[in-house]
């Protein structure tokens, strides 16, 4: 198989890029093949945090470039799972750490060994995503049903687009059904008419989302959580299977979830 | 075990972790100790590293159980410190055993 090269982003911060990069890359390593999660945010580093392998850091992508060591020396593997890797960046650094031209032959070293690269790359249209999305050939959009995002996302979009990646694909995430059924949230259709791009994954807001980065631990390598199957569903596609989509229709409770709400335990 | 966790332990939870400690505490905690390493800009690896190190050179000296050597960084009224605590058995070229509780250096 080709490797492929992936970057992960949004334009907008705060709307789930580094859980969608750890989630997605767990749930690729699962389904056999060999990934690295690369940390493109120099300086701001936290997919070492979302996955839970910030206390194996010893070399950084930073490193590997000012020739400290070599590029196999930064891979920290993921022991929960077989065939995840993470490269993580410098937190002390700034941008310019990485030029483009250095990314585009980190990546071309990564594509020997890897099935996948995903490149978590910095909020923001300026040089940082520049040089993290040098060297990918596809690119994931993730943005969230909120006027800001979706703004950020179509500008990121034509962006993406000047520098030929392909495929761009729209990741929606934190959707809140409750919201969209009331009509005071944006549903997925109205973000697709709007940004008039392909669709790969609708995530619904979950609460476990929060507690899996507290704990370093990707939702996906568990299950259960809704978001956990979303993200698990996106890999599949990623992968060319042909997933339908979740619903996220707001679910009439049957008995047993009224009964376990009485309890307190639903969520 | 309470009726609750008997209830969701019935029906499955669709948490992650039902472990004791709550998520966030899990966080508050983890988050301590990254910015400890974040703030002096030397992570864990280092730090295991840096051990190693400072092994090699006790070693030369006196003779030491490295599985007893305990190494932390700790913020104190917004300055960071490494507290090292070092048993001895024995200081090498010296006959008899001298003792016990070691080196306690600050930065």
């Amino acid at each position: 198989m080709t490797p492929r090269v992936i970057v992960v982003t949004s334009g907008k911060g705060g709307v789930g890029k580094t859980t969608a990069t750890a989630n997605i890359a767990a749930a690729l390593a699962l389904l056999g093949n060999k990934v690295v999660a690369v940390d493109g945010d120099v300086g701001l580093r936290n997919l070492d945090v979302i996955m839970g392998l910030e206390n194996r850091i010893v070399y950084t992508l930073v490193d590997a470039i000012e020739g400290n060591c070599r590029l196999n020396q930064t891979l920290i593997k993921d022991k929960r799972v077989d065939n995840l890797f993470m490269i993580p960046t410098a937190q002390s650094k700034t941008k310019d750490a990485v030029t483009s031209d250095q990314m585009v032959s980190v990546c071309s070293e990564l594509r020997k060994d890897f099935d996948f690269v995903l490149i978590d790359s910095p909020a923001g249209i300026e040089s940082g995503f520049r040089n993290a999305s040098a060297g990918a050939d596809e690119a994931l959009v993730i943005t969230t049903p909120e006027v800001s995002a979706v703004r950020d996302a179509d500008r990121i979009i034509g962006l993406l687009e000047s520098m030929e990646k392909s495929p761009i694909f729209l990741i929606v995430n934190r959707i809140r059904p409750q919201m969209v059924k009331k009509g005071d949230m944006l549903g997925v259709s109205d973000v697709l008419d709007i940004l008039q791009i392909g669709l790969i994954g609708m995530v619904p807001d979950d609460e476990n989302v929060v507690k899996s980065a507290n704990e370093g631990k990707p939702l996906t390598l568990g299950d259960g959580a809704q978001a956990a199957v979303a993200f698990k569903n996106i890999a599949a596609r990623i992968t060319g299977k042909d997933i339908p989509f979740m619903n996220l229709e707001v679910p009439k409770k049957g008995f047993f979830a009224r009964i376990k709400d009485a309890f307190g335990g639903g969520r | 075990m309470s009726i609750k966790s008997i209830i969701s332990g019935i029906f499955g939870s669709s948490g992650t972790h039902s472990k004791d400690v709550p998520s966030g505490q899990t966080a508050k905690d983890r988050l301590a100790f990254i910015l400890v390493h974040d703030r002096i800009d030397i992570g864990p690896g280092k730090m295991d590293q840096m051990r190693l190190d400072i092994i090699e050179v006790l070693k030369k000296y006196f003779e030491i159980n490295e599985s007893q050597i305990e190494l932390k960084l700790e913020n104190e009224e917004g300055s960071t410190a490494l507290l090292a605590t070092i048993p001895i058995n024995s200081v090498l070229g010296r006959s008899g055993k001298t003792a016990r509780r070691g080196c306690s250096s600050r930065n």
